[in-house]
């Protein structure tokens, strides 16, 4: 009788045990959850022609070769575009928010004004291109469940393609609208950058120097004709 | 497709198919189809088919399809930002279970039917139901997301064509008591000043109104005011902590209804400390009251008329007695120096304020009162009509202005002026063509009143267009109950099935927002037109035509003698000859159309940003170099009402200890009938749940996510429980989002309402928490 009142004493204890390590377990791999969708690998970034000694480089270059290597980038640009209901949607917010009682402002920029690693969520975080506007979660919601209400068959169009450069080796134009993402380095520099649009110059920081601002999808475009004198064509 | 683009798709496909490889696993864009080149991609404006704030939106089309947004940067209002719902907007037309052919009820069954079907059956039941009932016993109920010349059309059917007033919009929710307090204070009705004042201002006052959520775009604009001039202040006046009052720099919290203590301490402290202009009140204010104890309206068939009684300055302030800032903390529960505070903000002549309020004031048992009292604090300081300075009420509807308030679609009103006066009668007889005996000069039902004359049987016949009573009506059950009595007709029309579609008799299918052509007015009297870029799907009509069809088939088709293609231009010109003077001259067609929008009035095709100030309203006549002049009412005065404070309908007591509040979220719009069929929205708040004080829930033993039952004297209801989410009521509070289908908080809701405005008060009565 005694006996077994022990073994089923310890049974208890060891069940207890084993529930507390796994509860524990399940706490720290749930708060170490990677924030971001699972990462494509990005395809290897082509470099330039080592560029040193051809400019000297401005001040704030030295943040970039502080930088470590993030060359693995955890943006992809299919990730990129996945996240967003169309080129140009605001993408909403894939982490807990750290208090839902705010409206933004600070408490998003600390992490997203400047960029870095975090490691509660192994990722380097990405830097918004418009810091100016500070109702953050006016655009960027949260994501508490994965349902759909009714379903929905919205489609968009193909984002646009990259690398249209005009000449073998020369600078590529912008292919997408300059509206709220006129900050190129936000997704073009720093370990935040998606993979494969990441400039392999960040600190030349006047970008649109070479890299011309295409019209935008619809607007009227074509080439430039102009009748010749005459009216020969 | 060209050849190139049959190129480029198939290098894609081949991209996307390697990539896939490469990464198994991994979707690649799986939102973004093969098929669907951005060649040929054009953008067309429209205003956003969601709140009052009227932005301005670049709608990317490409195939007879909507497939991107963008904020319009020529648009005044929004200047190229958007808030999560527009950007998503065009996602609402395309879910899956959108309403593309018509129903007919057959034995309770909704069964599909031809629209042609439907339509004869909407007019032989309306034919009907007049010559058995009487014509007063038809109504039509549609909303401010009424397109105009949707409501211009029904009112001319329903108030000109037909014979009766019964003409109503869910806008009597949402505006009525903003309507009566414009009306009561300065005789016209609508906002003086515009969405400029936030970029001239020092200081903003929000009344009870959540605007990081609620008009996120036009706190984005304030927030960047402030950003950019550091002596901007915000001061947050509300019942619960929200992420306003977290952004603001002044956050003060009051008890439900004390408000109308709060805003008369504010004006006896000016007073007491001479912060007026002595000079603005001898010139541009007259000093009124009225009746008292005006009780709540939660009777059937209740009536109320206010009386004007002319008193002096000294007679004001002598009312004004009983609110000192001691007396006021005890009532409303803001420590006397805060409202001391607030009176030296106001009262300081140095500094430009803004008073914004929406739903807090407006669902409000005295919300004309309060109305009165807020413009009240400006007229004392002579802090309106100029750049910067003024009251200034927010509309929660995409229309509530251009096609409630403007055409007219509440039952006193015609698109120029009240059914009681005779010249305006006269004159809607004239255009509309319409013998001046068919204009009935006794306003009809008000929404609530409408909805218990169905239950009564007063009301045979609803015709309800694009909303959704079943979900917003206060004290839903005895509405839906009613509604679904033998002998009721209701028809609905609208784009998904909601509550309100499993009451009707006959659904018809709506063409939404960008397939048909409109226009709207948002809050700051600016009309914005939108062509027609999409074909509705399936038998879908736009609301306008709905009713024309039916017009042409009750026999009354003459009054309606337009083609499918000229309709809407031709209906603007019709709508617009109601009001050609100088208060109210509409915009052209021509000018709509070129414009991201035009505000009114604007004789000559000037706008006018801030009315009653000879500088820039033309209407407005300078006297000795004062621009002022309030010209609404017959004294040329601004009307300073004294208004008491008075309790709530329903009080929290010991049985119904807690003060249960409704509202929205920035994610979901109105009932939710749109917003949650648009993926992101949905995954952000996909269910209603209950905000609690986290000292409430600790002593009910409740945790965040426990189910919670929430009970009224009206009903009860279960639901999650939030505490410590982005609101936090305070102690003795629990705060309900109103959106969820499935989580009806209006079934606990009381219909009281402010007997001025006849607007239910959605956000003051008294519930039981109990864990569930």
């Amino acid at each position: 009788m005694g006996d077994r009142l022990r073994y089923f004493r310890i049974a208890i204890a060891t069940a207890l045990m084993a529930s507390f390590i796994f509860v524990l377990g399940e706490t720290v791999v749930e708060s170490q959850r990677p924030a971001v969708v699972a990462a494509a690998v990005s395809q290897p970034v082509p470099e330039l022609p080592l560029e040193s000694g051809v400019f000297r480089d401005p001040s704030d270059a030295r943040e970039y070769r502080w930088e470590p290597d993030a060359r693995n980038a955890n943006r992809s640009l299919a990730s990129f575009y996945q996240r967003r209901a169309y080129d140009g949607a605001p993408p909403p917010v894939p982490h807990k928010l750290l208090d839902p009682g705010s409206f933004g402002g600070g408490g998003c920029l600390s992490c997203h004004a400047e960029g870095g690693y975090v490691r509660q969520f192994k990722a380097w975080t990405p830097v918004t291109p418009h810091p100016d506007f500070l109702n953050c979660l006016q655009c960027h919601v949260g994501e508490q469940s994965q349902g759909e209400f009714r379903g929905n068959v919205f489609q968009t169009v193909r984002p646009p393609e990259t690398r249209q450069a005009p000449l073998p080796g020369s600078p590529p134009p912008v292919p997408h609208g300059l509206q709220m993402r006129d900050n190129c380095r936000a997704c073009h520099g720093g370990p935040g950058a998606v993979g494969e649009i990441r400039s392999t110059h960040p600190q030349r920081v006047n970008c649109r120097q070479c890299h011309a601002a295409v019209a935008a999808p619809g607007a009227s475009g074509g080439e430039f004709t102009r009748p010749v004198p005459g009216g020969q064509p | 497709m060209t050849r190139r683009e049959a190129l480029r798709s198939m290098a894609a496909a081949a991209a996307v198919t390697a990539a896939s490889q490469l990464a198994p696993g991994v979707a690649f864009a799986a939102g973004t189809p093969k098929t669907l080149s951005a060649e040929g991609l054009t953008w067309k404006k429209t205003p956003c088919r969601f709140c009052g704030t009227g932005c301005g939106l670049l709608i990317g089309i490409k195939d007879n399809r909507a497939v991107a947004v963008k904020g319009d940067p020529a648009s005044a209002v929004n200047k190229g930002l958007c808030c999560v719902k527009g950007y998503h907007s065009v996602i609402a037309l395309y879910g899956k279970d959108r309403l593309t052919r018509a129903y007919v009820r057959n034995n309770g069954q909704l069964i599909p039917v031809p629209i042609g079907e439907a339509l004869d059956l909407v007019a032989s039941k309306l034919k009907e139901t007049i010559d058995k009932h009487g014509k007063n016993a038809a109504g039509i109920y549609g909303s401010g997301q009424w397109t105009i010349p949707d409501g211009y059309v029904a009112s001319k059917l329903f108030k000109g064509a037909i014979g009766t007033n019964n003409v109503e919009a869910n806008a009597r929710l949402c505006m009525a008591s903003a309507v009566t307090g414009f009306m009561t204070t300065f005789g016209l009705d609508e906002p003086m000043g515009c969405y400029e004042d936030i970029d001239h201002a020092d200081v903003f006052v929000l009344w009870g109104n959540n605007m990081a959520e609620m008009h996120p775009v036009l706190f984005s604009r304030m927030l960047d005011r402030r950003l950019r001039n550091a002596h901007v202040k915000i001061v947050d006046l509300a019942t619960r902590w929200t992420r306003t009052s977290m952004a603001a720099d002044r956050s003060i919290l009051f008890q439900p209804n004390a408000d109308l203590a709060l805003a008369n301490a504010i004006a006896y402290e000016m007073i007491r400390n001479q912060w007026i202009h002595r000079t603005f009140l001898d010139r541009h204010v007259s000093f009124h009251e009225g009746k008292t104890n005006i009780g709540y309206g939660t009777q059937d068939k209740f009536q109320f008329t206010d009386e004007n009684r002319n008193i002096t300055f000294n007679e004001y302030v002598k009312r004004l007695e009983e609110y000192t800032p001691d007396k006021v903390e005890k009532i409303s529960g803001v420590p006397a120096r805060d409202i001391r505070y607030l009176a030296s903000l106001y009262g300081d002549p140095g500094k430009k304020v803004v008073s914004y309020w929406c739903m807090g004031m407006n669902q409000h048992v005295r919300g004309t009162w309060i109305q009165n009292l807020v413009y009240n604090l400006h007229l004392l300081t002579g802090k309106i009509s100029q750049p910067g300075n003024g009251p200034f009420s927010l509309t929660g509807q995409p229309s509530a202005c251009g096609t409630v308030r403007e055409a007219g679609t509440l039952t006193h009103r015609l698109p120029h002026g009240d059914v009681t006066n005779e010249a305006d009668r006269k004159m809607a007889a004239r255009i509309w063509g319409v013998p001046v005996e068919n204009i009935q000069p006794k306003p009809g039902l008000h929404t609530v009143e409408m909805f218990r004359a169905l239950d009564r049987g007063d009301l045979r016949f609803l015709w309800i267009q694009v909303t959704n009573p079943m979900v917003t009506m206060p004290k839903l059950k005895r509405y839906r109950e009613g509604a679904r009595k033998e002998g009721r007709f209701v028809v609905v029309s609208d784009v998904y099935p909601t509550p309100t579609t499993d009451i009707a008799d006959v659904i018809l299918p709506s063409a939404m927002w960008i397939e048909r052509e409109g226009m709207f007015g948002n809050s700051e009297r600016r009309t914005q037109h939108w062509e027609q870029m999409l074909k509705p799907p399936g038998d879908a009509m736009s609301d306008t035509w709905q009713l024309i069809e039916v017009a042409r088939r009750m026999g009354l088709g003459k009054h309606f003698n337009w083609t499918y293609e000229n309709h809407i231009p031709e209906i603007w010109k019709e709508y617009t000859s109601f009001h050609h003077d100088p208060k109210h001259e509409m915009a052209t067609y021509q000018a709509l159309r070129e414009n991201p929008g035009v505000m009114w009035p604007c004789p000559g095709g000037r706008e006018t940003k801030w009315r009653y100030n000879a500088r820039y309203d033309p209407a407005a006549k300078s006297v000795n170099g004062d621009p002022i002049d309030f010209y609404g009412k017959p004294d040329r005065r601004a009307w300073i009402w004294f208004r008491p404070w008075e309790p709530a309908a329903e009080e929290p007591d010991a049985e119904f200890p807690f003060w249960l509040n409704t509202g929205r979220v920035v994610e979901h719009w109105h009932t939710g009938s749109m917003t949650r069929r648009i993926p992101i929205l949905h995954k952000a708040v996909p269910n209603a749940y209950v905000e609690l004080h986290p000292m409430d829930a600790r002593k009910l033993g409740i945790r965040n996510g426990d189910r919670v039952r929430l009970t009224s004297r009206r009903g009860a209801l279960t639901l999650p429980a939030q505490i410590d989410g982005r609101g936090r009521p305070q102690e003795g509070h629990v705060f309900v989002p109103f959106f969820d289908e499935a989580i009806l908080i209006n079934e606990l809701t009381l219909d009281a309402f402010c007997p001025i405005s006849k607007q239910p008060d959605y956000k003051k009565c008294a519930v039981q928490v109990e864990r569930a």
